[in-house]
């Protein structure tokens, strides 16, 4: 080579994992690179822990959960199909875990059904409304009757507000399936919701409100 | 991504009514410290894992074994099927295992050959055979020379064939004593049970001997069927004592007769009676036959007797040597059916040939060449026309003294 045109090569800057692109992010976490970890970390905890709450309500194994997700992620980031699809992973397995979390509660309580809801869901935030924490724990009870792929569709869907592809990714599932899910989801919802005095309220449009 | 609007914009708004009210459960506020806390949590569990070496498990894909248990399993199979085969017939030759397949009996005394399914032969002295293929049903022996007592245990699915020279004897399960002799080319069958079926040269169908009948062909190609004398010891299938023979070559016989009797009654649904001579040719008794053809009167039997019972009529007269009334039959054949014109001309042609005029054989053989429908007539006479040929060339026309 030229030695004069070797003076003339510029190192490119290395970008820092805060802009690296999530498959970036991944296939470095797949190489054990411990700070492409930290800022996957950074960038999806809090999406993390607000699909946890929405399913359990703030509750003391929030931040177990989360830690569990992201370890998971740590264990199969070799496997993932699309590295790009990273957030829909990780919520996916938010979903899965607080789904497995609440089965689990339930078999510990089964005892004590009385106060099933309760130990299920966590505590409920000190809304100001009354009416806020009373339809927000009758959807819950609406939630534990669906089914859970169709559950977790209708969270993924319309909480996090993934597209029908995104959810389709972060359950493992194919994309048909996954409209088919999130379809029947809010159908089963819906339905049960119509019967909840406390979220008929939430169900008409503010034309239709009284 | 553009998406679908939903089917139903009621629904879907409520949906994300309901949504708004899990999402906007009391946000969580930005805390630092705790998030350090946790990601310090988080990064001692990952450096467990790594110490474990559990970070990157391994995982058995079942399903990746399936071709391998389907392999597996067809081997098995394979060996399996391989183990539960049945083996080939093995045989004795007087009661020892043989050298090898080709077997030959001393000039002083028979030499028996036992099969392992019950079949058993005897070779008289001086005889040679080969067993030239065995398998699980049957075998195919070639008869060099000699005469040979043959039992063979009836099977349901037994194939077993005798070669006499040019001659072959299919057997299903029977009993018969047949004699080969090669310089001559003289063949003889005597069948004492069950049936066979005889292919050769000169035989234009297989020719089905019955219990109780005797086959001769000689080397000109000529061939007779007849009852057969007394018939002689015999010996039966797995019991080689001369007086079960003798009753089993009986019992034969009857059954023999008893089944052409059957024949003969199912036959005379079809047929006018006085017709119906099958059953009598079967049995070999062709003067019978020919005298029933004369009771009813040979003009009318020639105007009223359907084809194939002229057919009958004319292979008893020739059997018999009454080769007028054969001729005369089969005249009246071509005559009454044209469908049966190249047939009745092929037997025409045998039976000039037989009577020594070789110039009309190789006529009749011309026209059943050109009108016979069925394929194996042409070839037969084909087979007879360059025969005759060869007998003009050589001079060596002179009638058989043999019945075709």
């Amino acid at each position: 080579m030229d030695p004069g045109r070797k003076r003339h090569l510029v190192a490119l800057p290395v970008p820092l994992p805060a802009e690296m692109t999530d498959a970036d992010l991944v296939l470095a976490v797949v190489k054990g690179d411990k700070v492409a970890l930290r800022a996957v970390w950074d960038r999806h905890c809090a999406p993390v822990r607000a699909t946890l709450r929405s399913c359990l309500g703030h509750d003391d194994t929030i931040d177990d959960l989360a830690q569990e997700v992201f370890l998971s992620f740590y264990r199969s980031a070799g496997r993932l199909r699309d590295p790009s699809a990273l957030r829909p992973y990780l919520l996916g397995t938010a979903v899965k875990l607080a789904s497995a979390e609440i089965r689990a509660r339930t078999r510990r309580n089964r005892l004590y059904r009385l106060f099933h809801w309760s130990a299920v869901a966590g505590r409920i935030a000190q809304s100001p409304d009354v009416d806020d924490r009373d339809a927000l724990r009758s959807l819950r009870e609406v939630l534990a009757r669906v089914p859970d792929r169709e559950r977790h569709a209708f969270l993924l869907r319309y909480v996090e507000d993934l597209t029908p592809m995104e959810v389709a990714q972060a359950l493992g599932i194919p994309k048909g399936t996954a409209k088919r899910a999130i379809s029947e989801g809010r159908r089963r919802v819906l339905l049960r919701a119509q019967n909840v005095p406390a979220l008929v309220h939430y169900l008409r449009s503010s034309q239709e409100r009284p | 991504m553009m998406e679908k609007p939903s089917d139903c914009p009621k629904e879907e708004s409520g949906a994300h009514r309901l949504a708004a009210l899990l999402r906007n459960n009391a946000p969580e506020s930005a805390d630092g410290e705790r998030d350090q806390v946790e990601w310090q949590r988080l990064l001692r569990s990952v450096r467990e894992e790594d110490a474990r070496d559990l970070r990157r498990p391994r995982v058995v894909r079942w399903w990746m074994l399936a071709p391998l248990v389907a392999c597996v399993t067809l081997a098995a199979l394979g060996v399996f099927r391989v183990l539960r085969a049945p083996a080939p017939l093995r045989f004795a030759q007087d009661g020892n295992a043989p050298a090898g397949n080709y077997l030959v009996a001393e000039a002083e005394r028979p030499s028996h050959v036992d099969f392992s399914d019950g079949s058993r032969l005897v070779l008289h002295p001086s005889g040679r055979l080969r067993v030239s293929n065995i398998e699980t049903d049957g075998a195919t022996l070639l008869i060099e020379r000699g005469q040979v007592d043959v039992a063979i245990r009836h099977q349901p699915s037994c194939r077993w064939q005798f070669d006499f020279g040019p001659y072959a004897v299919r057997v299903t399960g029977t009993r018969f004593a047949a004699t080969w002799n090669p310089e001559a080319g003289d063949l003889r069958v005597d069948l004492f049970e069950g049936a066979v079926a005889v292919r050769g040269p000169g035989i234009s169908t297989p020719v089905t001997l019955r219990g109780g009948q005797q086959f001769r062909a000689n080397k000109a190609g000529s061939y007779t069927v007849r009852k057969q004398p007394p018939a002689a010891p015999v010996l039966p299938v797995g019991a080689p004592t001369a007086s079960e023979a003798a009753a089993l070559a009986a019992k034969g016989r009857h059954s023999a007769s008893v089944a052409g009797l059957e024949r003969a009654t199912s036959r005379s649904t079809r047929d006018p009676p006085l017709c119906d001579w099958a059953g009598l040719v079967s049995r070999g008794k062709f003067a019978a036959t020919i005298a029933q053809a004369r009771d009813l009167g040979v003009e009318t039997a020639l105007a009223e007797c359907p084809p194939h019972s002229l057919f009958v009529l004319a292979d008893a007269a020739r059997y018999q040597g009454a080769f007028d009334l054969s001729e005369r039959v089969l005249l009246a054949i071509r005559t009454r059916s044209p469908d049966d014109m190249g047939k009745a001309a092929f037997f025409l042609g045998r039976l000039a040939e037989a009577r020594g005029n070789l110039a009309l054989a190789l006529g009749w053989y011309a026209q059943a060449m050109e009108s016979s429908l069925e394929s194996h007539f042409v070839e037969e006479a084909k087979t007879g026309r360059t025969r005759v040929l060869g007998r003009l060339r050589t001079r060596q026309a002179r009638p058989s003294p043999m019945v075709p």
